[in-house]
């Protein structure tokens, strides 16, 4: 991509956008029907809900802008373009890039559209030079540099979505002789490019003679000798003429493809800059145009008459594209938000088995149970809804993984919770499951979290078999390694509680096995895989090695186990460090920017990694310390 | 009183003191620990060194070697000797420490699996052999392409061109020096030198051109490559005739066309290429297809559609794509890339490995799986009985003190 001819565009809309109108005060307008107009949009049809979430969170990293939906900052971004301008939406994660583009840092990293706009020159010659560096040697402030360059080509790319119903001063007639030749009023607003091109025919015949021979043919008249109403005719054919050249290909791509066999979709502009067109296509352009307007002009009825045509018009075309269950479905979804609620539901769950466990009353246990419980049934229907929606297993990519394991991690700690009923199985299991769920948050800006997926992975049956299988492996070594902790932690604070330490450590080592026969399967499964796709069972590619890894990890516990070389203090110490295995071969593998698996890479995670690892450092040194002072001092004197 | 291994060990080598006393050993669980800590290790720092050195020296230096330097001085275990005494100790293991017992089939069937494993790994490294077939659309090939070993190809164009004898000899740097027999084609061959991996000066960039460039150009040795497959070889060649004069010969493994030489008035073709593996059908590529998900750069399958012929059967046609290989007797084709030139002319390149032992991590996954949830199965038996009688003891729900 070149950011410096992409931007020869933008800068022309960004130079638009201050020129347009903003919407007039007006009723609110609704969007449901609007949020649900099916787009084309990262090789998959989702509804304008998710794309403006998705579009949302690539920019800031949130999904919502300052209490509004997304899909409210996205319908005033594409229909009242200068309103948006001072939007803090472009996050700027590395402080250098603010500084090599020339821009006032801002103490929350976001920034608007009307402060980064003056440095597009700088920042695209910036992108394009980052380009050039191969992307496993680009330094991170290369790499935010394409990301910001990036994020701001989509924003102009959105905000030019409607400049064709959007009034401009480049389509402003006064001069009431201009206005009577091309059969408008004369008024101080201007009109938009779709008014004018509603006039080409007077506009046309007026103009072409004027310019037979401008280029020094014959039949060039002096413009001098031009009356005025040719004067306005020609500055209007010119703006005219320029918008039609600039503006087209923009997103998004809300029109179904008109050709037979084509899967592109197209955006608004390029259907208005269709030749020859049919009535039907008339129709539906005049409908975008009413869109917009009435959503400038504040007209609920009038805006929601204009979606249904436009719905109707792209229900039609796209008959066989979209599926109306699967834009229903993907709705809903958005609107339920499953796993923020899981996230809330299990925070008060860990909350309510701590407070069981320290004040060891009967009355809180029910309540937390039924809060895991509830939290695992929501989080199973988000899952549900993500496979009925994407059509495939809920398991692939980095972020589904993590939902996946937070899920399996709170069931799992309900099925501890069945055979020992004393809080320590909804304790490790919310704690599992709210922490992993954590987690995803770091995945969930990396774009359509629903994404298509790239050949090698397309297989659904693989899919559902190996990854599954494998997260089920990260997730029983995961919920070990929260056992281990409290299982070290109390007997650091209280090493006489037998029965207590005793049942905790045959939980460590019962889901410590299930991860460690779940991680083999994964491991074996993936073999298979590879020895279908890539012609050999085992090649040593690092996503490989990590899952051999764990299977290392659970295998070397156990036999030592079995041999006496550890005990259950040891089990547990290595059940935490079987967390970290599990994170290295989970993501950290990902790191290395290496082998057949490396899709999904992720940046920023060292530092969090590395941070954890010495974290966990620190605490084993500080609780086997105070485990063994324990152990001094309970020996009989 | 004798413990129940050294039992095993006096019934298996009663008469033999230094292996009763030594076999038993072999069982331990420490060594079985060791290595598999060991093993761990060599997995983490192979696969942290790929990032830097790239996957095929990983492999050679931690995966598939005995021992490696550390500092050129500290030698360490590589991951094949670690795997052997691994295996040693799982079969001293099986022999006489593991109880034959139901209980125990779980274990039993586990570790027989792995058996199974580190054989099957033995068998795949040591015999299965990986090469590639690139077709162009239409075109047909019944071999395939070494990835890394090169070979001086021989042979004269038969009447007519219908039929063509070749006669090849893989080269490396050991041969140095060596004389290679043509003699059917009428003339030996020295090696005088072999690079490993070399740049054409300029005067040989033209290897097709007219006889006398061959003997103006020369052969620059470049630093080896990470992967040998990125290696392009070159050889300096004393051609000799029987009764005739010696000729040089330079040859680059980049040339397109190989080098015509004039034997005694017989015009034979000689080249270097990546060698030639025998496929037991050919393939002829009909159509190959990429598909990219609407508006985005990303694929969403590539295939190819083939016709396959073997000697005496009858063609048929199949499609290869992502994730569906073509099996043939223990060959296995997979879609391995696409291109596309300038002209718009398609391409497909295979990956086909020769594997007789393809199977085996196949039977030896299942007999782990099956161990391990029989294991499971039992333990979770085991703890669901002893977290049963002590629910007896409290009431669900309340918190013991």
């Amino acid at each position: 991509m070149k950011f410096q001819a992409l931007f020869k565009i933008s800068l022309a809309g960004a130079i638009g956008l201050s020129a347009c109108l903003s919407a007039v005060a007006s009723p609110k307008i609704s969007l449901d029907k609007f949020k649900a107009m099916p787009v084309l949009d990262g090789g998959r049809v989702k509804p304008l809900d998710t794309y403006a979430r998705v579009t949302l969170m690539q920019l800031s990293a949130r999904s919502a802008y300052k209490g509004q939906a997304a899909v409210e900052w996205l319908a005033r971004v594409m229909f009242t373009p200068k309103d948006a301008m001072d939007d803090k939406v472009f996050r700027i994660n590395n402080p250098d890039v603010v500084y090599s583009i020339g821009v006032e840092p801002q103490s929350d990293s976001r920034y608007t559209f009307a402060q980064i706009s003056p440095a597009i020159s700088k920042l695209s010659d910036l992108a394009d030079a980052a380009m050039k560096v191969d992307e496993k040697k680009r330094t991170p402030v290369e790499s935010e540099i394409i990301r910001v360059a990036n994020n701001l080509s989509v924003y102009v790319g959105i905000s030019n979505a409607f400049l064709f119903a959007i009034p401009s001063p480049d389509f402003k007639v006064t001069d009431t002789a201009t206005a009577k030749a091309l059969g408008l009023d004369p008024r101080p607003q201007p009109y938009s490019y779709m008014d004018i091109r509603g006039h080409m025919g007077q506009m046309a015949s007026l103009v072409q003679p004027l310019m037979a021979g401008e280029n020094g043919g014959p039949g060039a008249r002096d413009p001098t000798t031009w009356s005025s109403a040719e004067m306005g005719a020609y500055h209007l054919f010119q703006n005219f003429t320029n918008w039609t050249q600039h503006y087209r290909d923009f997103p998004p791509a809300l029109i179904p493809p008109m050709e037979k066999g084509s899967e592109m979709w197209i955006g608004p502009w390029s259907l208005v800059g269709k030749p020859n067109m049919d009535p039907e296509v008339k129709a539906a352009i005049q409908s975008l145009h009413a869109m917009a307007s009435a959503y400038i002009a504040g007209q609920p009825e009038e805006f929601d008459q204009a979606v249904t045509n436009i719905t109707a018009f792209t229900g039609k075309l796209g008959a066989g594209l979209v599926n109306p269950t699967r834009i229903k479905l993907e709705l809903a979804y958005n609107a339920l938000d499953p796993f923020y609620l899981t996230k809330i539901l299990l925070g008060f769950a860990i909350l309510g088995a701590l407070i069981g466990m320290m004040v060891m009353r009967k009355w809180i246990y029910w309540p937390t149970v039924f809060l895991l419980i509830a939290a695992a049934l929501i989080q199973g229907a988000g899952l549900a809804l993500r496979v009925a929606i994407s059509g495939r297993a809920p398991v692939s990519n980095l972020f589904e993984t993590f939902l996946f394991v937070s899920w399996v991690g709170g069931v799992l700690g309900l099925a501890l919770e069945f055979f020992n009923r004393k809080g320590f199985g909804v304790l490790v299991g919310s704690m599992t499951g709210f922490l992993v769920l954590l987690l995803s948050g770091r995945y969930d800006t990396d774009g359509d979290t629903i994404g298509v997926l790239v050949a090698v992975l397309n297989s659904n049956f693989w899919l559902s078999t190996h990854v599954i299988t494998i997260s089920l492996g990260y997730a029983g070594m995961c919920l070990a390694g929260v056992l281990g902790h409290f299982y070290i932690i109390q007997r650091a604070w209280n090493n006489k509680a037998g029965e207590k330490l005793d049942a905790m450590i045959r939980m460590t080592y019962a889901i410590l096995a299930f991860g460690l026969i779940f991680s083999f399967i994964g491991t074996v499964l993936g073999g298979v895989w590879a020895d279908q796709s890539w012609g050999r069972f085992w090649g040593w590619d690092p996503k490989e090695n990590g899952a051999l890894m764990i299977v290392l990890w659970g295998s070397i516990l156990f036999h030592a186990k079995v041999g006496k070389m550890i005990g259950a203090l040891g089990m547990a110490v290595g059940a935490v460090l079987g967390i970290i295995v599990v994170m290295m071969a989970w993501f950290g593998i990902n790191l290395l920017g290496v082998g057949l698996h490396s899709y999904g890479f992720t940046t920023g995670v060292a530092t969090a990694l590395s941070a954890y690892v010495g974290g966990e450092a620190v605490f084993l040194a500080a609780m086997l310390y105070l485990v063994k002072r324990a152990d001094a001092k309970s020996l009989p004197t | 009183m004798s413990s129940p291994i050294d039992a095993r060990a006096k019934a298996w080598f009663g008469s033999m003191p230094t292996l009763r006393s030594w076999a038993p050993r072999l069982a331990s669980l420490k060594i079985s620990v060791v290595c598999l800590l060991l093993l761990l290790i060599l997995t983490a720092w192979g696969t942290i060194y790929q990032a830097e050195a790239g996957l095929y020296a990983a492999q050679t230096r931690f995966f598939f070697s005995w021992y490696f330097l550390v500092g050129g001085f500290l030698p360490l275990p590589g991951a094949q000797l670690v795997m052997w005494v691994l295996f040693f100790n799982l079969i001293a293991s099986m022999v006489f420490r593991v109880t034959y017992s139901f209980a125990n089939i779980g274990n039993i069937l586990t570790h027989s699996g792995f058996l199974f494993l580190l054989a099957g790994s033995f068998v795949t490294f040591k015999f299965a052999q990986e090469s590639y077939l690139p077709l162009a659309e239409k075109e047909v090939s019944n071999v395939s392409l070494d990835r890394r070993a090169w070979e001086l190809a021989v042979w004269s164009d038969g009447e007519g061109g219908l039929e063509r004898k070749v006669s090849a000899v893989q080269l490396g740097t050991g041969q140095v020096g060596e004389e290679i027999d043509f003699s059917e084609f009428g003339f030996k061959a020295i090696l005088e030198n072999y690079y490993r991996n070399c740049d054409p000066t300029a005067d040989t960039t033209g290897m097709s051109g007219p006889a006398e460039m061959r003997k103006l150009g020369n052969l620059v040795t470049r630093r080896p490559a990470q992967d040998p497959e990125d290696n392009i070889a070159g050889a300096r060649l004393r051609i000799k005739p029987a009764g005739g004069d010696a000729q040089e010969l330079l040859l680059y493994g980049g040339q397109l066309e190989p080098l015509t030489v004039d034997v005694q008035g017989h015009l034979i073709q000689v080249t270097l290429r990546k060698q030639r593996h025998p496929l037991p059908v050919s393939i002829r590529l009909i159509d190959v297809k990429k598909e990219e998900y609407p508006g985005t750069g990303i694929a969403r399958t590539y295939q190819s559609d083939v016709e396959v012929k073997a000697e005496g059967a009858m063609s048929f046609k199949t499609r290869i794509n992502m994730n569906h290989p073509l099996h043939y007797k223990d060959f296995t084709f997979y879609q391995s890339s696409y291109d596309v030139d300038a002209q718009g002319h398609e391409s497909s390149v295979f990956a086909v490995v020769e594997n007789s032992g393809k199977l085996l991590p196949y039977i030896s996954g299942a007999m782990i799986f099956c161990g391990m949830l029989f294991h499971f199965l039992v333990m979770l038996f085991r703890y669901g009985n002893h977290a049963g009688k002590s629910a007896n003891v409290k009431s669900p729900g309340e918190v013991v003190k």
